[in-house]
């Protein structure tokens, strides 16, 4: 375990590095932009020193570092703004849109992954393995916008930006957050189904299975005393896969359903050039998929003997 | 050859790339209509005989443009795909072929890139390098890296502990020749799968891009940026976003399956050689 | 109590029909021990599998019956099955690792056993876990019972699985390879837990082995496995004596060889035909035997001997007495 979490550390380390000198290839010079074409010499020094940059590059990059440790990020050029109050002002809506599909891919990938297995080698099975290779392949957001017809254009049941605060209330905060999570989660649930599939139909393969139908376990009780829990173990290990399609998959979806998160914050810094902020949200997005990975791991250790010994 | 046909995926997925590449190809001598000729007494039409797309809302003809903005995409994911395969590869071998210090150095490095997730990394590019369809495709390759990195190593390890491997170190063959002549060709068919399921993501990672308004620009036309383009008028004129973005779901599916049936295909030919 | 006559087993595959077990036939009395040897891809396992009713998908019984207890198992579903594994019949698998569900601990994978035979549950159900794993020979049964079966060596997981087996207290065992990972020591060990649990319950038990020596330890009656057949079967003294199928006969020749692990029954010249490659007609055995003859490619019936036995040999035409059946 301890090791586990120096080798985060260790990747946190590198992931900043690249970000750090990711930011230094900048063309054009964040002073001179900002004092104008015709520098007054002594002006552009002083401004130099304020902002570190007569400092070498990994002096530059540790002082970079230590700020970001104290949660300081710099101040965002277009809103004036330090960066982190920005995040944290937005970050309620992007966390509510991940937990809500993260909760749709699994409330909605396992079982219906189950009912896949034991649709295998049927006619509905093959249909089911379709659905979720498009639903691999279809981007969220045009998913999105098919969703955007049906739902709200057609049927008329929700408006087409529902977006609500969350200071109008959490009911209708959430019943706005739906159509997003689920234009988020359609691709997280496919790979789920999928992984939950194949891993049920190779554990009842397997040898543990022929032993306990000989010890006179019945058949239907066969998948959830004893398959489930080890076909459980693989998706562990695709759960980051998730994480991610679901952090990315936000980005895009809070676009297509105007709701102002980070996703759109990135957009928005990034279309104005507004570097500090660009730079913020990537570093704190990275932080919280190293994090979520190195939680699964954890995680992964609890449910699997056979790695808990190993520690 | 006979298997290749039994193979559904394989099957299914080469009609679809086969498909949607002809109708590409086809763009770059025959639209139905220049694609950016602007039709005033056209604006956002539905599907008819006249647009079989149906129009956009400066009345240009949608399935013209999509077969033109298909040419980005396939474009795109040919440039980005080789470029990665070839300095993952290259990677590959180092990495596989000299476990330890160097091999280790560049799987830290791998595993650190890979925890940046893909779309956040091509929009920090977006922000550095500027929206462009060349920084578009410098990200795009960036990101496909890893991918061919860790696939293609795991194979030069098992293949190096072949006696046969181990035995042109005996005869005294140097490290380079034995990378690039004995190694390689037998990691292709991995790298060709890769390769696929990479140009899924390329095509996919594009539009996203796209559609955001940090990939490719106009006046090239994209798939992705026609979905944006569409999505603004969804209420008056559903019809225009269901070309393009069929074509992206279409062209993912396909090399998606291209790349599960030529896996499907390839290992079963490992596994027992006959 | 358990007979077996001209069972037919197939297996399903690129749309052919490909029989795998042919025209086996064997019985078993309460309170007595089957050897079935052979080499490893000759169909032992089958035959032990399509006993229990746990055939592969692909895999299916063509004809033949298998009377145990006036029941014909040969035409039983699952769910009848359901009824009577575990129960009436049992089996010890070949892998103890892989047997065992790797997720539970020992002692609840045996008290499910006692859970769906007898429905006990709380205190009841712990006290009989103690006393089964006591039974099978562990001396501390309070730290085993919480052990994962990646925690337990090769010889405690086959007493697990054993004593997972017999919970229902069954009438006839399988015991399918029950030796083959375990050293020397183990090995005896098991064979010898085996034997006591026999006596104490008259049970019927089939042991299955590519080892001569096992089942000559062990079994009063064996049937000698080729490719799909038996090509002998009678006493085990008679047999190991005796040999009288060119099979058998060089697989006991092989005897002072089978120390050496690999290299057993290494003096046969060639190797068992795999399922798909197997001869459609006439004797399986012929392309490696050094009494081959023309009529070998005929029909190859059962001879019956005069001391009882049963050859599938041309040979025995004539000889010994031997009378078709």
């Amino acid at each position: 375990m301890g090791k586990r979490i120096i080798y985060s550390f260790l990747t946190f380390l590198l992931v900043t590095i690249i970000i750090f000198i990711f930011f230094q290839f900048i063309p054009g010079d964040p002073v001179l932009s900002k004092i104008g074409l015709e520098p007054d010499p002594a002006l552009e020094a002083i401004l130099r020193a304020e902002f570190g940059l007569d400092r070498p590059l990994p002096e530059r990059y540790l002082r970079w570092l230590g700020n970001l440790a104290r949660l300081d990020m710099g101040t965002s050029i277009r809103f004036n703004q330090p960066v982190n109050k920005l995040i944290a002002a937005r970050l309620p809506n992007t966390v509510a849109l991940a937990v809500l599909s993260f909760i749709l891919v699994a409330a909605a990938g396992i079982p219906l992954g189950i009912l896949a297995a034991k649709l295998n080698d049927t006619k509905a099975g093959t249909l089911f393995n379709a659905i979720t290779q498009i639903g691999i392949a279809i981007p969220a957001f045009f998913f999105a916008m098919i969703l955007i017809i049906i739902v709200s254009i057609k049927l008329k049941l929700v408006p087409v930006t529902a977006y609500v605060p969350m200071s109008k209330g959490f009911f209708p905060f959430l019943r706005g957050m739906l159509l997003p999570a689920i234009a988020v989660s359609f691709s997280g649930i496919s790979i789920t189904v999928r992984y939950v599939r194949n891993s049920i139909i190779e554990e009842l393969e397997s040898n543990y299975v022929l032993a306990a139908k000989n010890k006179g376990v019945k058949s239907g009780d066969i998948l959830y005393k004893h398959v489930l829990r080890n076909a459980m173990i693989p998706i562990v290990t695709i759960l980051g896969m998730i994480f991610v399609s679901i952090v990315t998959g936000s980005i895009v979806i809070e676009t297509v359903f105007s709701i102002p998160g980070i996703g759109s914050l990135l957009i928005a810094a990034i279309k104005t050039s507004d570097l500090p902020l660009t730079q913020g949200i990537c570093v704190y997005i990275s932080i919280v998929v190293i994090f979520a990975y190195l939680l699964l791991d954890i995680i992964y250790m609890l449910i699997d003997p056979r790695i808990r010994l190993k520690e | 050859m006979k298997k290749a046909f039994q193979n559904r995926n394989l099957l299914v997925g080469s009609i679809l790339v086969c498909f949607l590449l002809l109708v590409t190809l086809a763009g770059i001598f025959y639209t139905p209509y220049a694609p950016n000729a602007i039709d005033p007494n056209a604006l956002l039409e539905g599907p008819s005989i006249k647009h079989w797309g149906g129009t956009d809302k400066l009345g240009r003809d949608i399935l013209s443009r999509t077969m033109v903005a298909g040419q980005s995409a396939f474009l795109m994911g040919l440039i980005t795909v080789s470029s990665s395969m070839f300095t993952g590869v290259f990677f590959a071998l180092l990495a596989g072929y000299f476990q330890g210090g160097l091999g280790n150095l560049i799987m830290r490095f791998t595993d650190a890139f890979k925890s940046i997730p893909s779309l956040l990394f091509a929009m920090m590019v977006a922000a550095i390098l500027g929206r462009s369809f060349a920084s578009t495709a410098f990200a795009i390759s960036m990101i496909l890296i890893p991918q061919f990195v860790r696939m293609t190593r795991a194979v030069v390890i098992k293949i190096k502990e072949n006696e046969y491997i181990q035995w042109t170190k005996l005869v005294g063959l140097g490290s380079i020749r034995i990378m690039f002549l004995h190694i390689l060709p037998n990691v292709m068919s991995t790298v060709i799968i890769t390769a696929s399921l990479a140009f899924a993501e390329a095509v996919l990672t594009e539009a996203a891009l796209s559609y955001l308004g940090l990939g490719i620009q106009p006046p090239d036309p994209s798939w992705g940026q026609m979905l944006s383009q569409g999505q603004s008028a969804l209420r008056v004129s559903p019809w225009g976003v269901l070309l393009p973005g069929t074509m992206i779901t279409m062209l993912v599916l396909g090399f998606n399956l291209l790349g599960d049936g030529l896996s499907e295909l390839l290992n079963a030919r490992t596994a027992k050689p006959e | 109590m358990l007979k077996v006559d001209k069972l037919n087993v197939s297996i399903k595959m690129n749309k052919g029909l490909y029989p795998v077990l042919e025209d086996v036939s064997f019985s078993v009395a309460r309170g007595d021990t089957l050897g079935i040897v052979g080499e490893s891809g000759c169909g032992k396992s089958m035959t032990a599998m399509a006993l229990m009713g746990l055939l592969r998908k692909n895999i299916k019984i063509v004809s033949g019956q298998i009377n145990f207890d006036g029941m014909d198992l040969a035409a039983f579903s699952q769910k009848q099955y359901e009824q009577i594994r575990g129960k009436r019949l049992s089996m010890i698998f070949q892998d103890s690792m892989s047997s065992l569900n790797p997720l539970m601990k020992a002692g609840k994978q045996i008290g499910e056993a006692y859970q769906i035979h007898f429905g006990l549950s709380g205190d009841a159900l712990d006290s009989k876990i103690l006393e089964s794993l006591n039974s099978v020979g562990f001396t501390n049964p309070e730290e085993t019972r919480s052990k994962y079966p990646h925690q337990l060596s090769g010889g405690q997981r086959q007493r697990v699985m054993i004593a997972m087996a017999i919970a229902g207290n069954p009438e006839l065992l399988i015991a399918d390879e029950p030796t083959t990972a375990l050293d020397v020591t183990s090995q005896n060990k098991i064979l010898t837990l085996i034997k006591n649990i026999q006596a104490a319950s008259a049970l019927a038990i089939i042991i299955i082995s590519h080892d001569i020596t096992v089942i000559s330890q062990t079994c009063s009656h064996v049937c000698v496995m080729y490719s799909g057949w038996i090509v002998e079967h009678g006493k085990t003294k008679d047999i190991i004596s005796n040999p009288k199928h060119p099979y058998a006969e060089a697989l006991i020749a092989a005897i002072p060889n089978a120390k050496a692990k690999d290299k057993e029954l290494g003096v046969i010249k060639g190797n068992v035909p795999s399922l798909l490659q197997r001869p459609k007609e006439g004797c399986v055995f012929a392309e490696r035997c050094k009494y081959r003859m023309p009529e070998c490619s005929g029909e190859i019936g059962n001879f019956v001997l005069k001391d009882g036995r049963t050859v599938r040999c041309i040979l025995y035409r004539h000889k010994d007495g031997g009378k078709e059946q």
